[in-house]
């Protein structure tokens, strides 16, 4: 078989005729959809692949079946093709027509578009250099890629807090989070990560924060967002008792609230605190009592909207989400 | 290497298919072929071949009347006439666009692909939303 470069029309066309798609057709469509992918993001193009050429065979193929051979494309072609380099246009032409139809852009596409002017300004600091921008958030950032996926996993633990925004049901690509929100969420990361954050991480960030996530909220409609809403009045106490218990909270205490409330063992916690286990179970257990009393004679689901508020409230930085 | 599953569904397209091959032109009214550009400074090769149906011939003067047609259907408009490939003997679709029209050499019709009297099922896009 000749070599890409030196087909000709001819040996297309006596494939066609007696194949209709045979080696030398596919290794020629491949060796286009390749041309076309090298040039986009595989994540949008290629079926999510971190790089095209992991995808390069599904998408050929899916185009072959879907345009060449589903809606006979690969008849037009060959009928109006007078050479190579027109069979190469046409060709090229149903491949960006098929690769704009399929393009995948997700929520997180989107969320990462919204982040990295954020992670641009103050206070992050942006760290140039190696052809992409990383970012982090000042304090102390360590060499220890061992640690590096426990650190990602308490990260979205403790972003599962940050207040989410629900839609109507009918958008094509929810929002998730505000700008405040998203603000904190990526703070959060930051502090956590302790390493320049690549939009690689911000990638592998949303996508574990947001996969079970997706299933029960992106799917909630109105109605049953409003059986969820508190009245007027349960709203003001909610706030005020939330907003209480924060300012009375030492910046100690508010990370060991955020990390019992996303359910993150006690060795975690003596570890972010920098003490031992025997030394934070105290620290811990005078917080609980307080907050008990806080809420002592509230309803419990006025206890647990207190209790999100409280946390949503530390996670994006002390700001009342109310 | 082409997948297996390509290769089964090329055989199986190819068998299933019932259309009339490419054969010489003859500039009948409702042929639909290849349009070439063969006059002109452009050197044939350089130019992309376009689809036309002839809609009138002209003895005297040796020239055929056509309207472009092309295989964008889902860029039809009401104005266009989009031809099921099954019913006319086409291999795929094709849209038969009104209102480009003009004169063409006959000898620029290169091949005849197959026949439209335009009384069978073609339909404009219109009537595919309303089917719809």
């Amino acid at each position: 078989m000749p070599g890409i470069r030196f087909m000709k029309l001819s040996d297309l066309q006596k494939e066609f005729s007696e194949a209709l798609i045979g080696e030398r057709i596919y290794s020629r469509v491949n060796s286009l959809v390749e041309g076309m992918l090298r040039r986009r993001d595989p994540t949008i193009y290629a079926r999510g692949a971190h790089d095209y050429r992991d995808a390069l065979a599904d998408v050929t193929q899916d185009f072959i079946l879907d345009v060449l051979i589903g809606e006979r494309q690969i008849d037009y072609v060959m009928s109006v093709s007078p050479d190579i380099e027109s069979f190469d246009r046409l060709v090229t032409r149903q491949i960006r027509r098929y690769l704009a139809r399929t393009r995948a852009r997700t929520v997180i596409d989107n969320l990462i578009e919204r982040s990295l002017p954020i992670l641009r300004k103050a206070p992050f600091v942006t760290h140039a250099g190696g052809g992409e921008d990383r970012f982090s958030l000042g304090g102390a950032l360590v060499d220890d890629p061992a640690g590096d996926e426990a650190r990602l996993r308490t990260a979205v633990a403790l972003a599962q807090a940050v207040p989410k925004t629900i839609g109507q049901g009918q958008e094509r690509a929810p929002r998730i989070y505000d700008q405040e929100a998203l603000t904190g969420v990526l703070s959060i990361l930051c502090t956590q990560l302790k390493r320049p954050v690549s939009r690689a991480d911000l990638q592998d960030f949303f996508h574990i924060l947001l996969t079970p996530w997706a299933t029960a909220l992106l799917d909630l409609d109105a109605e049953e967002h409003a059986r969820r809403t508190l009245t007027p009045e349960e709203e003001a106490v909610v706030n005020e008792v939330s907003q209480t218990m924060v300012a009375e909270m030492s910046d100690e205490e508010r990370l060991i609230f955020q990390y019992k409330y996303a359910n993150m063992p006690d060795r975690e916690i003596a570890s972010a605190l920098g003490l031992s286990r025997q030394s934070t179970a105290p620290r811990k257990r005078e917080l609980f009592l307080r907050i008990s009393s806080q809420v002592e004679g509230l309803a419990l689901d006025i206890q647990q909207a207190v209790l999100a508020r409280v946390n949503a409230i530390i996670a994006i930085g002390g700001v009342d989400t109310g | 290497m082409i997948p297996e599953s390509v290769r089964d569904a090329a055989r199986a397209a190819k068998a299933n298919r019932d259309v009339s091959s490419a054969h010489a032109p003859v500039g009948a009214r409702g042929e639909i072929g290849v349009l070439r550009n063969s006059v002109g400074p452009t050197p044939a090769s350089r130019v992309l071949s376009r689809l036309g149906i002839v809609v009138a011939r002209h003895d005297s003067t040796s020239t055929l009347t056509i309207h472009l047609a092309t295989n964008e259907v889902e860029q039809a408009t009401d104005l266009d006439l989009i031809l099921d490939g099954d019913t006319e003997g086409l291999a795929f679709p094709l849209v038969l666009q009104s209102e480009l029209y003009g004169p063409i050499f006959e000898e620029q019709l290169q091949e005849s692909l197959t026949y439209s009297t335009l009384s069978r099922r073609c339909r404009t896009r219109s009537c595919t939303s309303r089917a719809r």
